[in-house]
């Protein structure tokens, strides 16, 4: 089972258009709010109609304007999750999974509906209506009354932001036991890059109406390759650059020039680096090494993060370092670089004693190159 | 004393109130499908019998089901005579209280979150399955409200059923009615007895409608 889309949807400031394939997988769309996420599953789902395009689910054309093919929700097989649930609020758990069989015999929906009851854990609250469920009893019914319709495919629209933060990770594993449990492909739609890190098997990232990339989960967070993937996979240092020689970039907003293990390209382009790769410079070390001021240091409960600026020529921090000749600071620092340093076992508490200025270490290899013409997300 | 008006009236107006409802969900849902521009168009002529004058909604029903009309013909070949008849009581206030109904229903229809809706449809639900078990159940607040607001409006009917349904003792004579009637006729007392008869009715029908408002708050 696999689906194809390609679709054009207009909007009065805005434009869709989107395309990709999906086989038997989990695929998950990555995108700031507004990008037009929510609006790609709903073309799919059938609720809302794209301008123009083409989509298939399994072997079946759902929608395509060539061809004037238009099918009702209904007939699409294309099980959708809302952010809310969207869980009938006037029917117990019951009705909402049985009204879904309402042309099936009685006997075969009963069957059917203790089946699915049972293997969602619906049971102990299956007479009770919607409002007085959990977060989590209502999304585990909401996802029962999808699988009771038996999709073809399965699309959550960020099924876990409804959910309070200590429930969520509970609800995330769930989930993930019963999508994994389906045969077909599931389109998961969040902002939550932790979520769809652990749910999703490939990704697909999503910048203003346009897919950007999609490749392996892994391979994305390793290597975002455009500036609104690297922002969604959480990549906090990123600066546009300006390369002067093959493998040499000035960065003017962190005031450096850096070396790079990848060619770098012609036309405009970014540079980035995670905040956790940033690490002290080993003794006699120079390549991209450089003395930061520490202007803020900020204790999260396992972890420091560092707000960092250059310093200037005249008060780098020892006296034995070897200045390469390459990288160097060429002016002040504009916009401060951020480094985590993890690994605490116990929280965090920050006393005052800690050093002024630190030699630090921006690793090549650890450098991103990245493509993207927004600077929308700096 | 003769009771009829009181009967009259409140068979009429339930007549009436049932008609305009089944019409005013039908319409309401069938409206609230329409695109924006045509359903703004529609919206304002299934609400001018809200705003016209009475006399003039009177009129047009004249016009519709008089002898000349085609209407009326077609009714006269069946024999069957609208005009002075406990009928076009019924007629007359279910027009005045349709827009009633037909825009607090729609108002409720409009304030059931969409997504529901939508969740229903690719679950595979029909249409008419939606309607039916869904959309009308989540609108019952808004159902009653209308269903009062029409009821007590047609209730209050005067100015259209003097003009196609007259004032014949008996048969079309309603409460509002009988009250010109009483004093037309220079019995005041009777009149009275009338108009507190009918504030009592209405504020019995309202009373609910505001604690139903003030449960929902």
């Amino acid at each position: 089972m696999s689906i194809e889309v390609d679709i054009v949807k207009r909007f009065r400031n805005f434009e869709l258009e989107v395309s990709f394939k999906a086989g038997e997988e989990r695929l998950g769309i990555l995108g700031a709010s507004g990008c037009g996420k929510s609006v790609t599953l709903r073309c799919i789902a059938g609720v809302m109609q794209p301008d123009s395009g083409r989509i298939v689910i399994g072997s079946r054309v759902v929608f395509d304007s060539k061809c004037r093919i238009n099918l009702v929700p209904q007939l699409r097989r294309a099980g959708l999750l809302f952010q809310h649930y969207a869980l009938f609020p006037t029917m117990s758990v019951r009705k909402n999974l049985e009204i879904v069989l309402n042309r099936k015999p009685r006997a075969v929906r009963n069957n059917r509906v203790e089946e699915i009851a049972e293997k969602f854990r619906l049971i102990q609250f299956i007479d009770q209506k919607p409002p007085q469920l959990s977060g989590g009893q209502q999304q585990r019914a909401a996802m029962a009354r999808i699988f009771i319709s038996s999709p073809e495919m399965i699309m959550l629209d960020e099924p876990l932001s409804a959910l309070d933060s200590f429930l969520r990770l509970n609800v995330e594993t769930e989930l993930l036991e019963e999508l994994k449990s389906f045969e077909g492909t599931v389109l998961f739609v969040s902002h939550n890059r932790d979520e769809m890190y652990r749910i999703c098997e490939r990704m697909l990232v999503l910048n203003e109406g346009k897919v950007e990339t999609i490749g392996t989960t892994a391979d994305l967070f390793r290597n975002p390759e455009t500036l609104a993937a690297a922002r969604l996979t959480g990549v906090k240092n990123i600066a546009s650059a300006v390369a002067v020689g093959k493998q040499l970039a000035d960065v003017p907003d962190w005031g450096i020039r850096l070396k790079t293990d990848k060619e770098l390209p012609s036309e405009k382009f970014f540079i980035a680096v995670r905040a956790h790769h940033i690490r002290e410079a080993l003794p006699f070390e120079n390549i991209n090494c450089f003395d930061f001021n520490v202007e803020r240091k900020q204790s999260e409960p396992f972890r420091i993060k560092e707000i960092l600026t250059t310093c200037r020529k005249n008060d780098t921090v020892e006296n034995h370092v070897i200045n390469d000749i390459e990288s160097k600071i060429i002016s002040a620092t504009k916009i401060p670089l951020i480094r985590f340093i993890s690994g605490s076992q116990d929280p965090i508490f920050l006393r005052e004693e800690f050093s002024n200025k630190q030699r630090l270490c921006i690793p090549p290899q650890h450098l991103m190159i990245l493509c993207g013409s927004s600077d929308k997300f700096l | 004393m003769d009771w009829s008006p009181f009967f009259i009236s409140v068979k009429t107006s339930f007549c009436a109130t049932v008609i305009a409802f089944f019409v005013g969900i039908f319409l309401a849902r069938f409206v609230s499908r329409l695109s924006v521009r045509v359903r703004g168009v529609v919206d304002v002529i299934l609400t001018l019998p809200l705003v016209l004058p009475p006399t003039v909604v009177g009129f047009c029903l004249l016009l519709v089901f008089g002898w000349n009309s085609p209407v009326g013909q077609f009714l006269r070949r069946l024999g069957i005579r609208i005009v002075f008849s406990w009928e076009a009581t019924v007629i007359a206030a279910a027009v005045v209280a349709f827009p009633l109904i037909y825009r607090t229903v729609r108002g409720s229809f409009e304030q059931v979150d969409s997504n529901i809706v939508d969740a229903a449809r690719t679950l595979g639900l029909s249409e008419f399955t939606i309607f039916w078990r869904i959309l009308l159940p989540l609108s019952v607040p808004g159902c009653i409200a209308g269903l009062i607001l029409g009821f007590t409006r047609a209730l209050g009917e005067f100015g259209a059923t003097l003009m196609i349904a007259g004032n014949i003792p008996q048969r079309t004579q309603t409460i509002p009615i009988a009250i010109w009637s009483a004093v037309e006729g220079n019995e005041m007392n009777a009149a009275m007895i009338w108009v507190v008869l009918i504030i009592i009715i209405s504020f019995f029908i309202i009373l609910p409608l505001n604690l139903l408002g003030g449960r929902r708050t």
